[in-house]
Parts: C-alpha cells; structure tokens; sequence
C-alpha cells in the first residue's frame, strides 16, 4: 500500500498542497483536477523529485525517502513534459532506462522489443527519435514507464498528443495493467478515466476535496443535472455544463441545485459534469 | 558499468567535441610548423653519435665528426663553439640570494619570508648534489637549449593544457547537465539509479576528460617529435648549463628541478602532472554544473571564478594582513598551477613559498574538489526538482 | 518593432549580464588597469611625456626648427640651474667631490663608481633630486629623436623600405615635414595596448551576451509556437535584429565605461596631433592625427562587434545544445581575437601586420568589414532559409 499521510507541500510562502491524506491499495486511481491545481506536485513527490515540506509518503509503511531504491525500483512514472534523447532510437532509449532501472541487459533485450510491440512501435523500434509524432513519442513514455513491470504505476497526463483510437488503446491497455498493481492517472480529460478508474481523486484549493468511486461522485449531483433545448425559459438560477450545436438549436446541459425546472430534461450526471461544476469558479 | 558505457558513449557521440579537438590539433600542428630549428636537429642528430654527457669522450667524438653541406658544417662548427670550455654552472652556485632577492622584491615577513628562505636552503642542498654529479654537463640541445625547452615546456605544453582543461570542462558540464538539456531529468532520477546515476556520470566525465587529453597529447606530440629531431637529447638533463630561467628579479639562473629530471622523465611528468590539473578543472566543473542547471552559465561562472582567483592575489595590496596568505595560498590552486605550468618541478618563482608546489597543489586541489564533489551530490540528493 | 525589443528582453538576461559585468571587471583588472595605473611607466617616461605634452602647449601641433632649438635651450639652462641648486645645497655631492653639474655629467660616461659617487648619481635620479636627471634624459631623448629623424632614422627607414609605396610615404614625410608632428610614443603605445584589449573584451562580452539566445528558444521548443504565430518564420529575422542592436547597445557601454577610464589617463590633450613625428616609433600610410585613429578605431570596433554578433548568431542557429554552442564559440573567439591584434595593432602604420602580411595600405578596415560581411551574408542565409526548412523538433 502507498500512503500519503497529511503532506503538505509549500515553496516559500507559497503553499502548492496542504494536507493531503490518501491512500492507494490498488486498481487505477484517477487524480483529477484542472491545470495548476497541484496534481504534478503530488505525483512529482510519489516519483521522489520533490519532498514534502511536511507530512510523509509510505510504501508498505516506510517512508520512501528512506527506501530510496528500493521505493524508486516499484515505481514507473511517465512525467508530463516527458524529455528524451532526439538523437538516440527508442529502443537504444529504453536500454539506457533500462539499465537504470537496474534491469539487467539480457532481460532488457527481450523486454524492450516487447513493450515496444505493445504499444504499436515495433516497426519503428530502430529508427531516431527525432523523427517521430507527437503521439509516438508519448507512447515511448509509456513503455519506459512499463519496463520494470512496477507495482505503481504513475502517469501524468499520459494521453497529451495521442489521436482518439490510440487514447482507446491506451485506456485498455491501463485497464488491463491495473489488475495486480496501483496506477496513478493524473489529468485534465474526463473521458480518460471515468469508464477505467476504480477511484476519483479530485484535489480544490490545495487540498484533497474528494477520493471515492465515480459512481459515488456522480451521485453527488444526482438530480440537479438537466438538458433543454429553451435555456433562455429557465428562470432559477442556474450552471451550464456543456453545450451542443443541432440544426441551428442549442442543446444546454446544466446544474441547477434547487428544483427540477420544467422546461428541462433531467439527465443522469456524469464525471465531466461533476467537474464542471467543482471547478466552475476557477479560471480553467 | 554498463550504465558508466552509457553515459560515456552520450559525451563520445557529440561531433562538436571532435571537431573542437580536431580544431585544437589543427591549431598545435601550425604552432609546431613555425617552430622549427635546423640547428636543433643537427644538434638532436649529432647527439646519436657523441652522446649528450659532456665529458672527454664526447669532446673526442665531436672532433672526429664531419659534416656535408655548408648548413651542416657551419653547425657543426657552432656546436663545437657552443660546447667548448663549459663549465658546471653549479659547482660554488649559491642559492641564498635567490631567496633574498624575492623577500625584498615582494616585502614579504615572519613566516612567509622564513619560508622562502627555507626553500632556498633546500635548494642548495640539490644544487650541491647537482654539482658533485656534474649533472649541467649534458648537451641538451646547446645554444638553443632555452628556445627548445620553452617551446615544448612552456609554450606547447601550456596549450595542451589549456585545450585539455577546456575539452574537460565542457564535457564535465555537458555530462551532468544532459539530462537538464534533453529535459530528461524527471524520468532519469526516479528510476532506481536515480540520483545516484552522477556516479557513472562523473566517471564518464572524467575518463572522457582526461581520454581526450592523452589523445590530443599523443597525436600533437607525436607530430613534434616526428617534426624534431631529439635523438639522444632525450637523456640529457633538463638542469644542463645551458638551459635557464628568465628571472627578471633574481636575475637570469639555472634551470633547477628538485628532482633529476632527463628531457624524456621531466616530459612524462610534465604530461602527469598535466593530467592532474585537467582533473581538477573537470572535478570542479562537474561540482558546479551540479549546482547550477544552465551548463552556459555554469561555463561562465566556471571562467569567472578563476578569472577572480588570478585577479584577487595579483591586485591584494601586500599590506592586507590577509595579503600574503591569500597570495602563496592561491598558487595551489589548479588555475594558478597552469599560469605556472613552465616552473613545474622547479624552484618556482617569487609567489612560490614551497617546494614541490606542483605535487601540493594538486593533492589539496584533487582533495578539494572530490570533497566539493562529494558534498553537491549529497545537496543534489535533496533538492526538489522541480 | 516591439517584437524586436522583446527578443532584446530575453537577450538582456539579468543572469548573463552579472556575470558579463564581472568578466569585465575582471578582465580590467588582469588586463587594462595596468595601462592606466602605470601611465606614465615609471622614469624617465613619466618626464618625456611631460615634455611632449608642454611642447604641444607651447608650440602647437608641430615643432620647428626655431621652436626646438628655444625650447632645448630654455630648457636645459633651467635643469642645469635645477641641478645645480640640488649640488649645492644636498651635502652627499660634495662628498663624491662633485661641485657643479659638469662633474655630475662626467660621471655617466664612467663605469665603475666609487659609492659616495653611485649614491650622489641616483640622487638626481630621485625623487630627493626631483628627478632632474630624467628630465635631463628626457630632453636629450626629444634632441637625440629630433636631430636624428632627418639624419638617420629617415635614411635607414627608406634603405628598409619594402617597396616603391613605402619610398614614396617617406618622401612625403620629408618633404612635408610631417615628422614634425609632437606625439609621444608612449602615449600611443599606452592607447595601442589599451585598444587592442578592449577591442578583445568587446568581442568576448558580445559573443557572452547573444549566444544563448537561438539555442535557448530551440531547447524549449519556442520555435514552434513562434513560427506558427503571426510572426511566423520572421522571428528569426527579429531575432537577427535583436542580437544586432544589442551587439551595438553593449559596444557603445563598453566604449563608453572603459573610454572613460581611459580618458583619466589626459591623452586627449593630443588629439590633434599628427601620428607621424618624430616622437613616435612608427610610421602611418595617412596624414592622421591621434584624434582621427580613435574615431576609426571606435568605428572599426562597431563594425567588428556586430560582425561578431553575426557570426554567434549563426553558430546558435547551428547548435543543438549550450554546450556544443560553446565548443563552436571558442575557437571563434579565438580568431576574432588573433584578428583584433592583427587589425589594432598599430592599424594603418608600416609596421601594422595586415599590411606587413598583404602588401596592400589601409586594409585594416577590410578585415574588420570581411568579419561584418561574412556574419551578416550567413545570418541572413539562415533566415531566408528557414522561411522554407521543414521544422522538426530538432535542428533541421
């Protein structure tokens, strides 16, 4: 089990996180929040790049600063901004990572065209860095992050750059790993994790603001999400969601918390409407 | 080990330090080409045949040689000039005023004018050696001995030096900070390697440092030597009677190493001791590229730190209490220990208050450093990466 | 424009400008203030400049034979008298039997001193003396140059002459009587040595300050927001501009800071004189005067400076890393500096070795300008360029 016990995390006056208790036994946990809201922060401290400035983080109830490699051996973390070497093919990278992952050569050369397979770059394996996608280039991270089979699994925003039939792939993929280890999905994009993740964590103002199943999250708004296609004749106050654009008419999905306007549709809320609605006064 | 390859093959692949090196040897070659003496080839050649000890039988050999052409018969004839009715410049040479001379010069008191004058006691007790064993009685390269000498010791020498510590550096430099210039920091140090990957890193630095100096100074001195004829010349004394110092306080004065030194042993050990000074420049700038993330900044400050440590005991008024301490102190310093590269192994000159200064300085640099090392690398263990 | 000063912005970085600031003071330290703190250089060159600088006042820009021969005259009856006074009344004189100045006098034909005779010599020579000695030397020294010019410095500089160009200048000077210009050798060496190093020190500080700046943006992928912004591929152009004025904002500090730690040194007051005298050691092509080469200096050294600034621009362009932009860098400056000794090193004078090495007077300024020419031509090759290269994320 990985813990995180009331860590707070603060740069000079600046408090990015305060007390943030959770604790991950396994299954995929989706950390979701908008940009700058302290996700990176949280996951940099679970990759051992940052320390808390109180508080700490246990693996199997030691402090992983303690543990040093032998935390940082369970681990595999795609970073947001994920760098790599332009000049250098993916499979001579991930032998470089390999190797400092402490996975010895004869391993690594049976597992890197492995994973590399796995994630749709097996005909490229030998070709330089510098001349690929956008999306290839993440999936490279993705199999970097795999090579030492890790029992947690941290990605952070994980699908910037790949097209919708890769984020499907990669949803699967997630979902099949998930099975006997902890993964760690942070992100902006709903649709990421809501039909994969087994917990919501959602972090406002610096602190943790909720950590439960989608399910249990959703029904926060049970009842207050509506659609019509007349907003202008909703007269109680009122928060739209999202909109849709239909043979020259407007469809407005949207929260209103007092009463079931008759002009609109009641409609079962979702994960996006939750944070639409969390989030609604922060500057997105 | 494998991981040590690794981060060696990174600073290998990079064709800009080839082609720097390339351009450095280049630069070697052209100094090389414009330095060349006949004379001190016939001299180099000669030697094969009189040897280079000046006693009876060399005196006897140089008379029976003979010489085709007029070049080579009027050196010939010089080489006989040159050598004729020498005498051992340090049989009765006096080592005292040497030292009084530079107390005067520099107002220096209490202890560091003792020390000094230790130095020239010391002194004159390897000058009396040197006389009992006759050991200014060799050739070297006669009347061009000084030119000669300071041409490979001081001048080329001196650029290998200044070439191998930049190439060091700059590799230093580029190792620590790869990972901040390809932005892969974040995926390297969480691995289980993780931080402590500067390990390999710094032995990657500094073999490829040191690696790239051997080699610029095996294929430049390679070319010289091809270029110069040494001939027997490498087994005579570099403290012949006819090689000096240029010494504008003390006046003109023998060449006096601590040690015996042959022409071919004071090369080897100009070369290891060379090699010292390029690790101590590659140990301090791998320490501060830890330290400071942007590599072109860290070269900078890198320059600007020397350029304070020449700066600061050349411009300290002597009057400071601090003054003389900071001056001899600085000496041991690595950048101040390549400024002095031509007085390795000597007596030094008048910011020189030990013996040996060059070995000192470089155990208490490498010492140093390694600490500074040691110390950033512990701090980097620490440090939030943002 | 704006965006031009906006690329100035991250040129200008606070980082790099502290530590250029320090290179420079440093720099001065090792290499500069020695020109300024040892200006005069001790004795008797502290007294000659004296005497040059009162023969400008008194006489003007040139010395004429009536002029020279009051001055000598006038001159060496009151450093005589001088001398005298110190004979008489300093007792250490008439203790080496010295009683008027022609007893001091026969002491320096003689070699060895007794020393009451070595003592009373360097009295005179001293401060106690007031140097009078020195000023002695100093004015046989102005004698000795200007009797000899005509008699032997002039007939052994046209047997040297190289070729016809040279016989015809010397001509010139004679007959002109250009050589009559008062300049102190001294005083031009003392600016030859200060220029040369600032003209080093402005290239070092120009290539420091814009480097980074291509190589910075390419790392963070900043390209590829900026070529598909408005502005487009014409970035690059700005940018070129950028490092342009920023090149000639820094050459116009360094002139202005370090000239007028120079300008302490007094040696405007020759501003107007004429290079070519017998004063000076050297021999220019041109009718110039001290005044004139500082002008073509400073616009030489703009010239040179943002030539220089071309060519990082360039090498930035061409680097994938700070690191290997370095590696580019010295060698560069390497040449640029051997190029700065070559061109300010007595520019426009016999002696200067652009004209020893292509036979040609007055290309000096042609190499500065190649400099200028051949990073400008490749900056703006490099811009045009991109306009068509396929941007990848790496250096295309």
């Amino acid at each position: 089990m990985l813990a995180v016990n009331h860590v707070t995390k603060k740069y000079g006056t600046f408090t990015a996180l305060e007390d943030i208790t959770i604790e991950f036994t396994g299954g995929v946990y989706g950390l979701l929040s908008p940009n700058g809201s302290g996700k990176t922060t949280l996951i940099k401290m679970l990759a051992t790049l940052l320390f808390p400035t109180s508080g700490e983080i246990l693996w199997e109830g030691m402090e992983i600063a303690k543990l040093g490699e032998r935390y940082r051996e369970v681990i595999g973390y795609l970073p947001q901004d994920f760098g790599y070497y332009k000049h250098q093919s993916p499979r001579q990278f991930l032998h470089y990572l390999a190797a400092l992952k402490g996975i010895d050569r004869s391993t690594a050369s049976r597992k890197v065209p492995e994973l590399l397979q796995l994630v749709s770059l097996g005909d490229v394996m030998d070709t330089k860095m510098r001349k690929f996608s956008g999306g290839m280039i993440q999936r490279v991270g993705i199999a970097q992050a795999m090579l030492n089979d890790p029992k947690i699994l941290i990605l952070d925003e994980p699908t910037a750059g790949l097209d919708p039939k890769e984020r499907v792939r990669f949803r699967n993929l997630i979902s099949e790993l998930s099975k006997d280890r902890i993964v760690i999905l942070s992100t902006h994009i709903v649709s990421d994790i809501e039909t994969i993740a087994n917990r919501v964590i959602m972090l406002k103002d610096r602190k943790l603001f909720c950590n439960d199943s989608p399910a249990n999250i959703c029904h926060t708004l049970s009842g207050k999400v509506y659609e019509t296609w007349e907003i202008e004749s909703v007269a109680q106050p009122h928060f739209p969601l999202t909109q849709r654009q239909e043979d020259g008419r407007t469809l407005v999905r949207f929260v209103c918390e007092t009463g079931c306007p008759e002009a609109a549709r009641p409609v079962t809320p979702n994960l996006e409407d939750v944070f639409l609605y969390v989030y609604r006064d922060q500057v997105m | 080990m494998f991981i040590y390859r690794l981060e060696l093959k990174k600073l290998l692949s990079s064709a800009a330090v080839w082609g720097f090196l390339a351009v450095c040897l280049l630069f070697n070659l052209f100094i090389i080409g414009h330095s060349v003496d006949e004379y001190a080839d016939d001299v180099g050649a000669a030697s094969e045949q009189t040897g280079v000890v000046l006693d009876p039988s060399f005196y006897e050999k140089l008379s029976q040689m003979t010489a085709s052409g007029d070049r080579a018969s009027q050196h010939l004839e010089r080489l006989k000039a040159e050598t004729d009715g020498v005498t051992d410049v340090f049989d009765g040479y006096e080592t005292r005023n040497i030292g009084e001379r530079y107390i005067a010069a520099a107002g220096t008191t209490g202890y560091f004018a003792e020390a000094m004058r230790d130095k020239y006691a010391a002194l004159q007790k390897v000058v009396d050696e040197k006389a009992k064993n006759d050991e200014s009685l060799t050739l070297y390269f006669a009347g061009v001995t000084y030119s000669r000498h300071q041409f490979l010791f001081n001048t080329l020498l001196g650029w290998l030096l200044t070439e191998g510590a930049l190439v060091a550096v700059l590799l230093a430099l580029l190792s620590v900070g790869y990972e901040h210039i390809f932005r892969t920091g974040h995926i390297v140090y969480s691995t289980k390697k993780g931080r402590a990957v500067l390990r390999p890193k710094l032995a990657a630095s500094l073999s490829a440092g040191l690696g790239a100096y051997a080699l610029l100074a095996l294929l430049t001195l390679l070319v010289y030597f091809g270029v110069n004829e040494y001939g027997d010349v490498w087994r005579s004394s570099v403290s012949s009677l006819f090689n000096y110092r240029v010494d504008l306080i003390a006046g003109n004065r023998p060449f006096v190493t601590w040690y015996s030194f042959s022409v071919l042993t004071y090369l080897l050990a100009m070369l290891a001791a060379g090699a010292g000074v390029v690790l101590c420049f590659s140990l301090l700038a791998f320490g501060m590229g830890i330290w400071i993330r942007n590599s072109y900044i860290a070269f900078l400050v890198f320059l600007a730190a020397h350029a304070v440590c020449i700066a600061v005991p050349v411009q300290m008024p002597s009057t400071w209490p601090m003054g003389p301490a900071v001056k001899y102190s600085a000496v041991l310093s690595p950048v101040w220990l390549w400024l002095k590269h031509g007085l390795w192994f000597t007596d030094g000159d008048i910011d020189i208050l030990w013996a040996h200064f060059e070995t000192i300085g470089l155990f208490v640099s490498l010492v140093v450093l390694a600490a500074f090392c040691l110390f950033s690398a512990l701090c980097f263990r620490k440090r939030n990466l943002a | 424009m704006s965006m031009v000063f906006h690329e100035m912005k991250k040129i200008w970085n606070l980082k790099i400008l502290l530590v250029i600031a320090l290179l420079c003071t440093l720099y001065y330290s090792i290499f500069l203030s020695f020109h300024i703190e040892n200006f005069p250089n001790g004795h008797p060159m502290t007294e000659d400049v004296g005497y040059s600088i009162e023969l400008l006042q008194r006489y003007g820009l040139t010395l004429e034979e009536d002029e020279y021969a009051e001055f000598v005259q006038e001159t060496r009856a009151k450093l005589i008298a001088e001398m005298e006074m110190h004979i008489q009344s300093n007792p250490v004189f008439a203790a080496a039997g010295i009683f008027s100045y022609e007893d001091y006098e026969k002491l320096r034909g003689r070699d060895q001193l007794t020393e009451a005779e070595n003592i009373a010599y360097w009295t005179l020579l001293g401060e106690e003396g007031g140097f009078a000695q020195f000023k002695m030397q100093a004015l046989e020294w102005i004698e000795n140059h200007y009797r000899h010019y005509p008699q032997y410095t002039w007939p052994i500089l046209m047997s040297e002459a190289a070729n016809q160009k040279e016989r015809d200048r010397l001509a010139a000077i004679m007959e002109t009587g250009e050589y009559r210009n008062i300049m102190n050798w001294h005083v031009y060496e003392n600016t030859v040595a200060y220029s040369v190093n600032l003209a080093i020190l402005s290239v070092l500080a120009v290539l420091t300050l814009v480097s980074p700046l291509i190589v910075t943006d390419r790392a963070r992928n900043v390209h590829l927001l900026q070529y598909t912004a408005k502005q487009g591929r014409s970035i690059l152009q700005k940018q070129l501009a950028a490092v342009l004025l920023s090149a000639f904002l820094l050459t116009t500090l360094l002139l202005v800071v370090f000239g007028a730690i120079y300008a302490t040194n007094g040696t405007w007051v020759f501003w107007n004189s004429g290079l070519t005298s017998f004063l000076n050691s050297y021999t220019f092509w041109f009718e110039m005067t001290y005044g004139q080469y500082l002008v073509i200096y400073i616009v030489l050294l703009y010239v040179l400076c943002l030539g220089t600034a071309a060519l990082a621009f360039v090498l930035s362009r061409l680097s994938r890393n700070l690191i290997t932009l370095i590696l580019k860098i010295i060698p560069v400056f390497g040449v640029l500096a051997l190029l700065c000794g070559f061109v300010f090193v007595n520019p426009f004078s016999l002696e200067n070795i652009v004209y020893r090495t292509t036979g040609i007077p007055g290309m000096e300024p042609f190499v500065c300008g190649l400099v200028f020419v051949a990073g400008v031509s490749a900056s703006l090759y490099i811009v045009r360029r991109e306009k068509k290269v396929d941007v990848m994320d790496a250096i295309g």
